[in-house]
């Protein structure tokens, strides 16, 4: 149980990070080109790209707390 | 039996309050660490509004040397001057102009001495924290004494 919620706060930690760097690419209007640190290279990437993709990495945190929710 | 009782009391306090004292040192030494952390941050940020302002005073076609990981550099030479790639956080960097890199890197020293602020008035609490207690234990210590 302190397991599920430690990793629970954990996965909306990193939530918050992400929605914190969300909003940063949408407030920065002078950028056009992104860059994506895929660990090993850096994909480049247009604005809209780079929201989308930190949206769906949103929603899939979102997912797996609600998952783990109803564990 | 009774008696024994009340003298015993005293000696378990004084355990529970060093034991606090403890623990709000560690605390202390603990907040003194992330402070210096955030002084190292916020130097490292200044260092790069210095680059930055360097290479845009140098412009276009000079040759610097970039650090490519432990005790090696290439040569290199400056393309576009005028736009610098920051970081933004989760893996993401965006390409932003001179004007526009620097609002970000001044941002972030502003978050970063907010963050430092807090750290030294909780530092403050504590030391407060363990000022008291010093005078709670030299009260205990003394009363036991008798």
């Amino acid at each position: 149980m302190e397991d599920k919620t430690k990793e629970i706060e954990a996965l909306q930690t990193l939530k918050k990070e992400l929605e914190d760097t969300l909003s940063v690419v949408q407030e920065l209007e002078g950028a056009r080109r992104f860059f994506y640190n895929t660990g090993t290279i850096c994909i480049e990437m247009n604005k809209e790209e780079i929201i989308e993709l930190v949206k769906t990495e949103i929603e899939e945190i979102e997912n797996m707390i609600k998952e783990l929710e109803t564990k | 039996m009774a008696k024994r009782k009340t003298k015993d009391t005293p000696k378990v306090s004084l355990e529970e309050l060093n034991r606090e004292l403890r623990g709000y040192i560690a605390q202390i030494e603990a907040l003194r660490t992330e402070i210096a952390a955030i002084d190292t941050a916020i130097a490292d940020l200044r260092a790069v509004i210095k680059t930055i302002n360097n290479i845009k005073d140098l412009g276009k076609g000079k040759n610097i040397l970039i650090p490519i990981g432990a005790i090696a550099q290439i040569e290199a030479k400056i393309e576009e001057p005028d736009k610098v790639v920051v970081s933004i956080g989760n893996g993401i960097s965006a390409e932003l102009s001179v004007e526009e890199a620097l609002a970000q890197i001044a941002k972030e020293i502003a978050t970063l001495q907010a963050l430092r602020r807090a750290l030294e008035e909780a530092i403050v609490e504590a030391y407060a924290k363990t000022e008291e207690l010093l005078e709670k234990t030299k009260a205990l210590g003394a009363e036991e004494g008798k």
